[in-house]
């Protein structure tokens, strides 16, 4: 059974770089999926990734439990993304993601070209919606966080996060038809 | 009041990720059965579920290294002024060592200088304090001079 991250935590605090790593193991690729949809960009999302992390590792005496260690990092996250992309000021309208790191399709060239093909599609469409809406539908759907904790991620209510997933998932319909 | 479209829309991503608990995931099924729109709405979120952004190489390694440099250099803070107190340490000691090989009579073939006494030398003969300077070397002949260079460099 995985040690729990309260229990990790607890050792990371005490100064042990084995906890600090499997903090990072464990959490590295929801923030660095949520870094890259905020920035649309795949060198940007390592710095935002490492920038998280090194902001939430270096502020654990300051995370209080209110949320979940996730939710409180993927905020971290979001913030570092959102920082970054002020920083870099550019625009996300065409997504870079696509081509590197996608699934694989199997041994099947004709299936593997069909699949990278619909990746590179939805991270278009994706990179189209307004940033709340993107950031909702992202924690929502590739995070599986409540609306709640959407809400408390990327800086509204739990009613007005529901509000930007719902509008993002029918934009995403009608983009997509 | 949320219509039942509404109340499913909400929970489709957790059912779609077999996250959902099994009774939810049932009225969920039994919804889908019989309405396309969320159905279409479900597939949607399975497609997009299919595209996870793959975390590229070395990065892990990148953010722990990052992750580990800020907190080294806090452990090592107060580590610091005990390293130079130190090194200073060491630096004085050798200073030092050299002074006093200059200062020392040892045996030497410059006859007449080395064998005077040390305290012989200056005015600051028998004072306890050492301050090397051009008053020794005033003193020497051009040769003593000669040979204690030759000396010192080999």
């Amino acid at each position: 059974m995985p040690e729990e991250d309260a229990e990790v935590l607890a050792r990371a605090r005490a100064g042990d770089p084995a906890a600090l790593e499997v903090l990072v193991a464990r959490h590295l690729s929801d923030v660095y999926d949520v870094a890259a949809r905020v920035l649309g960009d795949r060198d940007l999302a390592r710095d935002a990734a490492q920038d998280a992390f090194v902001n939430a590792l270096g502020a654990l005496d300051r995370f209080r439990g209110d949320a979940s260690f996730r939710t409180w990092l993927l905020r971290i996250a979001v913030n570092a993304a959102r920082s970054l992309a002020r920083r870099e000021a550019r625009r996300r309208e065409v997504s870079l993601l696509a081509v590197d790191g996608l699934p694989d399709g199997g041994p099947d060239p004709a299936a593997q070209t069909s699949l990278r093909a619909e990746a590179g599609r939805v991270e278009a469409v994706l990179a189209r919606l307004p940033e709340k809406q993107r950031l909702a539908v992202t924690l929502r759907v590739y995070q599986g966080l409540s609306f709640r904790d959407v809400g408390e991620a990327i800086g509204c209510s739990e009613g007005a996060a529901r509000v930007n997933y719902h509008h993002g998932i029918k934009r995403l319909r009608e983009l997509l038809r | 009041m949320k219509r039942p479209c509404d109340e499913i829309r909400d929970v489709l991503p957790t059912v779609v990720s077999g996250r959902a608990e099994p009774a939810t995931e049932q009225a969920v099924q039994a919804h889908l059965a019989g309405c396309e729109a969320c159905r279409a709405e479900a597939e949607l979120i399975a497609l997009l579920r299919r595209h996870p952004v793959a975390v590229p190489n070395g990065l892990e390694e990148q953010v722990l290294l990052a992750a580990a440099g800020p907190r080294q250099r806090r452990a090592s803070r107060g580590f610091l002024p005990q390293l130079v107190a130190v090194a200073a340490a060491v630096v004085l000691t050798v200073l030092g060592i050299r002074l006093v090989r200059v200062a020392e009579p040892e045996p030497s073939p410059v006859a007449g200088f080395m064998d005077t006494p040390f305290q012989a030398f200056g005015p600051w003969a028998g004072s306890g304090a050492f301050t090397p300077g051009s008053v020794v070397l005033e003193e020497l002949t051009e040769e003593q001079l000669e040979l204690l260079l030759a000396e010192m460099e080999s």
